[in-house]
């Protein structure tokens, strides 16, 4: 979402005059009339809002284990306990191993109601970092042992709804940077290219062939071994992707070159000019924006790319590995048949990664619309 | 000449077995070929005394094709050790007791002082192009294989004793002596494992077969001839000819190599489906003489990823496989046993997962701490193994100590137990008493640096990860913070080869018949491998131990156990090497005996359950493949 419109803003803010509000307040009437847009800006507003208070939303720490509930499938939220009105609770649950299969199979024990409470004091944790609370958005009354699992745990006995929110917090965060560094340093090395063209334009260009012809594994096999083994996987993971990214903005400048070269010239484009626009708002008000269908496009291509790129690199210890949570790391877990079979909840992520991409989607498609100066 | 003595020995051989109670019986397939006169009688092709392989549960029937998987060209260890042939052979009995038979020798025997073998060759057998096997192609594998520094350029410490290569006299066409210049009791029990080392794949030991190698020897081919084979095969040296990956001599890649194997590979890598078909000239029989294998194809299939592998197995396409299956899949595979028309059964792993802290850390504070047993002990009492087991091995494991397995020979109850047992409040007792009491706001130790008390676990193992974290949460109870490390295998062993590593998950394996290959006691790979490498190259290379270190009493009473004058008192200094490993307690051990589990198809017979999975046995190889056999329609 800022990758698309911060040029645009900036520009805005910076030249904030009468007429040039009007586009912009055009624009978002625009936006707002494209619902689905405007939906998916309120998922993505709330996919960083819970990952920016994971610790609060989650139920429980989403590294604790529990020896007893390996493998629960979601639990049934229940509201009639008897045919009497409880209020929202789950059940207790009764665990049992097969001894031939070694399958551990779960069933409701309707004699122990847990009522789910609001405002609950579970696992403590520090917020943010800063202080240390308890205070969790949901738990359930009962015994030290007895927890609710909405979307089941994995093969320790975690939480899983637990681990897909502070899973996001990495995906959503680190994932993208690398995607927001190569785009903007695509579309302007791209565009400088294009359109100031001469001895620039060849300078960028065998910079990007250069770039391209960096074999990369080599590149990675050299820094796996480099990198301090002591070192956060997060934030190899980051220098990985801001790597990636200084590799991988070559394609999008481009396709953002070859474009400005066939629309210099246009019409549109010389009114601007001969109006007096200096070069930027040339850029960015005139030019742009005739491509952004394509740009929105790429980079909702890049999203899921990225987020399911995050275990690529990890044969070589590179990419994130458990015990970090990232949701594809949680999703590896569930690449099986194993799971599949025997416990297609660990699938749950794949719903989060698919919800945010069709979110980005979605919004790319609704800004693209808005943006489009011969839109009805 | 040589044509002649070839004759007369077939007809001396036919005519014992015509003498003989047994009356050879041959598979129908081979049958055919001898009515079409391309194949000689089964009588001709077995030796006078062939090697009598006990069945399982019964006399089995002939015919059906074997299908498994294999992962490409480079997965070459998983056909080899369906078939794969020594020179002596371990087998086991119900009880898990291991005794050792002749393979494709006649006999074989040891003098008094265990100074000199004696080997003595079949009469009558022949390689699978009908060959006829003699000391002639013993004598080739020793002078111009073991002994040619080209293809051998250094003689392994296995093949030595007291410094002195084996020394291999040919005595007659059927017997040839080894000799060493010290007393080597072992000699045997690494034969079984090792037979007599690279090159080759699966290396018979003692022998090459002449008749067809020689056109691929400089001593004995033809300058251009060869020259044309190597171009043919893309060799730069003659020697690439040779070994494992040789285009000629890995009878994987070569299917004119003549083999003494149960089957012989028709259709070699890289193809989709690899086939074996049974050896005519095959040596062994069953106990009513028919002629082994039962089975008379192989099939290996292609397969990348491992589910497709898992696949394969829950729709019944397998017969008979355990290699790259993982036991986290028991479950699976379990319920789909009706489906799938197959059955899981299980052997025991003879290794522990097991980690290692390392004794040759670069850290020197941290080196002090590993060097302290009572740091040792509280990093191994602080696991709750129940826990790990119940979690990541769905209960199917034994939460243990590492060391040798139960039904090994040198089986220490002790040593399994020892600092097993869930106790964090001795833990933090012990780590106290090392003075590791200051903690830091987040509750972990501080090292006397004042730095946190942090140690970096490695693995190669992706799928042991959930182990690893079970254990960094067990740790980080008693203030001790693990960094979980999941790394590249290439990055993993150079860590391990430099002694550049804090801490290593491994498995501890070869914990079964320990005196075939002790190295997992001795530090290799492990807690002191720099030490070791000191050690096992005589101070060339690694680090020296302090004057001392206890790993200096270890690797003593290895060596007295390699030049014991007699196989018991060997094993009794195995033994004494065992305990003085457990007095030190240098591994932490978590999990072990966990189930090696083989999918077998219903139709599938004589294949035992309940055995030992141990590298020193031959993995699938106990089972004595070249009985298995298909119930026939």
């Amino acid at each position: 979402m800022s990758t698309l419109s911060d040029p645009q803003t900036e520009d805005n803010t910076a030249q904030l005059t009468v007429d040039t509000a009007k586009p912009l307040t055009l624009m978002w009437w625009r936006f707002k009339q494209h619902r689905l847009a405007l939906w998916s800006l309120y998922v993505i507003g709330f996919l960083y809002f819970v990952a920016a208070f994971a610790e609060f939303l989650a139920p429980y720490d989403p590294f604790k284990h529990s020896r007893l509930h390996a493998f629960v499938p979601p639990q049934q939220v229940h509201l009639f306990h008897e045919g009497e009105f409880k209020g929202p609770f789950v059940y207790g649950l009764d665990r049992e191993r097969d001894p031939e299969t070694a399958r551990l199979t779960f069933s409701e024990d309707t004699d122990k109601v847990y009522p789910i409470k609001f405002f609950h004091r579970g696992d403590s944790y520090k917020f943010w970092g800063l202080w240390e609370t308890n205070l969790h958005l949901f738990g359930i009354e009962g015994g030290r042992r007895d927890r609710i699992y909405l979307l089941g745990t994995d093969a320790l006995g975690r939480d899983l709804l637990s681990r897909i929110i502070y899973g996001g917090r990495v995906t959503l965060s680190v994932g993208l940077i690398g995607v927001f560094f190569s785009f903007v340093i695509g579309i302007t090395l791209g565009s400088v290219a294009g359109l100031i063209g001469g001895r620039v334009d060849a300078a960028i260009q065998r910079l990007a062939e250069f770039v391209r012809s960096i074999p990369t594994i080599p590149l990675w096999l050299g820094l796996a071994a480099a990198l301090p083994v002591a070192w956060d996987p997060i934030f190899v993971y980051l220098l990985i992707t801001v790597i990636l990214a200084l590799i991988g903005w070559t394609n999008l400048a481009r396709v953002v070159r070859g474009h400005f070269l066939t629309i210099r010239n246009q019409d549109f484009v010389l009114a601007a000019q001969l109006s007096g626009a200096k070069p930027r708002r040339v850029v960015t008000r005139h030019m742009l924006p005739s491509m952004t269908s394509y740009v929105i496009a790429a980079i909702t291509l890049a999203i899921p790319e990225m987020i399911l790129g995050e275990t690529a690199l990890s044969f070589l210890g590179l990419g994130l590995r458990p015990p970090v949570v990232s949701w594809g790391v949680l999703l590896q877990d569930a690449q099986n048949l194993r799971s599949i079979a025997l416990a297609p909840w660990m699938l749950a992520p794949g719903a989060a990664i698919v919800t945010t991409i069709l979110a980005f989607n979605f919004l790319g498609d609704g800004l693209r619309d808005a943006a489009d100066p011969y839109q009805q | 000449m040589h044509r002649t003595r070839l004759f007369s020995m077939t007809a001396m051989a036919a005519a014992l077995a015509a003498q003989s109670a047994l009356a050879f019986q041959e598979a129908p397939m081979l049958a055919e070929q001898v009515a079409a006169g391309t194949l000689p009688p089964v009588d001709e092709r077995l030796p006078e005394n062939p090697r009598v392989i006990d069945t399982v549960d019964s006399i089995g029937t002939y015919g059906g094709t074997w299908n498994r998987a294999f992962k490409g060209p480079s997965d070459r260890w998983g056909p080899t050790k369906l078939m794969e042939e020594r020179v002596l052979r371990a087998v086991m009995d119900a009880d898990q007791n291991v005794s050792y038979v002749p393979g494709w020798v006649e006999s074989y025997d040891a003098n008094s002082d265990s100074t000199v073998f004696t080997f003595t060759l079949r009469d009558g057998m022949r390689w699978s192009d009908g060959q006829p096997v003699t000391t002639r192609d013993v004598q080739f594998w020793y002078e111009d294989v073991f002994l040619n520094g080209d293809l051998m350029p250094s003689i392994p410490a296995l093949y030595t004793a007291a410094g002195e290569p084996m020394v291999l006299d040919i005595v007659d066409d059927k017997t040839f002596t080894v000799t060493f210049a010290a007393s080597y009791p072992l000699f045997l029990t690494v034969l079984a494992k090792e037979s007599t080392g690279k090159p080759g794949l699966d290396r018979p030991g003692f022998i090459e077969p002449f008749h067809y190698m020689k056109d691929f020897h400089p001593k004995y081919a033809d300058e251009g001839a060869l020259a044309a084979v190597m171009a043919d095969k893309g060799a730069e040296k003659w020697t690439d000819l040779w070994g494992d990956k040789g285009r000629i001599q890995a009878w994987w890649f070569n299917p004119d190599m003549p083999v003494l194997t149960a089957w012989r590979v028709v259709t070699p890598p890289p193809a989709d489906t690899v086939v074996m078909e049974r050896n005519p000239y095959y040596y062994g029989v069953d106990a009513d003489g028919n002629q082994l294998p039962y089975i008379d194809r192989v099939e290996h299939k292609l397969f990348q990823d491992n589910e497709a592998l898992n696949l394969m197995v829950v729709q019944g396409e397998i017969d008979l496989q355990s290699r790259h299956l993982s036991p986290a899949d028991f479950t699976l595979f379990k319920e789909n046993e009706a489906s799938g028309d197959y059955e899981v059964v299980t052997w025991t792993k003879a290794s522990t997962w097991t980690i290692y802290p390392n004794l040759n850390t670069p850290d020197e504070g941290l080196r002090a701490l590993f060097e302290d047993k009572r740091m040792r002990e509280a990093l191994s009492v602080a696991i709750d193994r129940e826990t790990i087991n119940e979690l990541s091995f769905s209960g199917l494991g034994e939460p243990r100590q590492a060391g040798p397995v139960s039904g090994s020979p040198f089986y220490d109850a002790e040593l399994e137990a020892q600092w097993v047992d869930w106790d964090p409040d001795r833990a933090d007792a012990l780590l106290d008493e090392l003075g590791l009491t200051e903690r830091d706001n987040d509750g972990y130790r501080l090292r006397p640096n004042g730095e946190r008390l942090t140690i970096v676990v490695e693995t190669r193992h992706a799928n042991m990860l959930s182990m690893l974290e079970l254990v960094q949460a067990n740790w980080a109870e008693v203030g001790v913070e693990a960094l979980i490390r999941n790394l590249d295998r290439t990055l993993v062993t150079q860590h391990v080869e430099t002694g550049e590593f804090e801490m290593l998950l491994d498995n501890f394996d070869r914990s079964s018949i320990i005196t075939a290959d002790p190295v997992r006691f001795l530090g290799r790979y492990g807690h002191a491998h720099n030490y070791f490498k000191w050690w096992s190259s005589a101070g060339e290379s690694g680090v020296e131990p302090p004057a001392d270190h206890p790993i200096r009493s270890v690797w003593a009473t290895w060596e007295e156990a390699q030049s014991a004058g007699t196989l018991d008192e060997a094993n009794a200094k195995a033994q004494e090497m065992v305990s003085l490993f457990r007095d030190e307690g240098w591994t932490i051990g978590l999990i072990g005996e966990t189930p090696a589990m083989y999918v077998r198809a219903n139709d599938l017979k004589n294949f035992p359950a309940g055995m030992i999975d141990d590298d020193a046995l031959r993995g699938i190889g106990l089972a004595q493949a070249q009985q298995f056999y298909f119930v026939q329609e």
